[in-house]
């Protein structure tokens, strides 16, 4: 499989577990691990909207992160290699369901915000909307499934997680001015989005401000 | 003195946590004599507080980990027998 090869070819090089050390993988995996499996799967209750799938991909992931955890790096940063590994399965689901992707989101992005971002990588953002918008409950989740793929799993990290620029960086395997590039991006179609609702649930928004 | 479009920069840094000292100093005096830098920083403050709100809303309960937890487990162990 194709993120199966992607991640051999990553850790290419490193040399099998003895019995012994896969034993103490089995312990590592509990401790380690297992602490993180909540912030997955409420990760990807908001990403995917679909309590089934979302569990499905948690599943793969940490099914995943056990056959390649002797290639884990002890001390590293578990959470990050788990939320990588959920990325890849996410895309993988996403590639599956479409042999086309399109650009339209990214397009629809740029022409609101001006700009252009040359590291853009290719997610069909509409599928989310064929796939899970009968889902969706409310204007929230609306926004967030607007984003292309590789926008909202960046925002979703971001602040639902706390990911740095850097540990984002690094899972998605681009500059850290991407990074920010889609962050700023992002936050500014939500903001588009969801100003009124904002203001209709009560919070304080600029309109309110300019008074000041 | 800063202009405003490098604030708008720096603010989005410091809500994420990304600023240095120096960079955090430099915003903070500049929204207290901004008017109009000090609604934008309230705006987006609001609005970053809004979204985690409604983000943290999606219940994730006990069972349903453990639930989950103990599938993953049975399916490790039937992958490797």
């Amino acid at each position: 499989m194709e993120d199966d090869l992607a991640l051999e070819e990553e850790f290419e090089g490193k040399p099998p577990l003895s019995e012994e050390e896969n034993q103490l993988r089995k312990i590592r995996f509990e401790r380690e691990f297992y602490p993180h499996l909540g912030a997955l799967l409420r990760f990807a209750k908001t990403l995917v909207k679909e309590e089934e799938l979302a569990q499905d991909l948690v599943q793969e992931t940490f099914i995943k992160a056990f056959r390649f955890m002797h290639y884990f790096e002890e001390g590293t940063n578990a959470k990050a290699w788990l939320f990588k590994i959920l990325k890849n399965e996410f895309y993988s689901f996403y590639r599956k369901r479409s042999k086309e992707a399109t650009f339209s989101g990214y397009a629809a992005l740029e022409e609101e915000t001006g700009e252009e971002d040359g590291q853009i990588t290719m997610h069909a953002q509409n599928l989310s909307t064929e796939i899970f918008g009968q889902l969706i409950g409310d204007e929230m989740s609306m926004a967030i499934n607007s984003l292309p793929a590789d926008y909202r799993m960046t925002f979703l990290l971001a602040d639902l997680e706390g990911f740095s620029y850097e540990e984002l960086a690094a899972i998605f395997k681009v500059p850290i001015g991407t990074i920010r590039s889609r962050l700023h991006r992002a936050r500014n179609h939500l903001k588009k989005q969801l100003t009124a609702y904002a203001k209709s649930l009560g919070f304080k928004t600029e309109d309110e401000d300019d008074g000041l | 003195m800063m202009d405003c479009k490098t604030l708008l920069h720096l603010i989005q840094l410091y809500l994420d946590n990304e600023a240095n000292h120096e960079q955090t100093e430099l915003l903070l005096k500049h929204v207290n004599g901004c008017n109009d830098c000090r609604c934008i920083y309230e705006f987006e403050t609001a609005f970053r507080s809004f979204m985690a709100k409604k983000m943290n809303e999606i219940p994730v309960t006990e069972q349903e980990i453990n639930d989950l937890q103990n599938k993953i487990s049975e399916q490790i162990q039937i992958n490797e027998s």
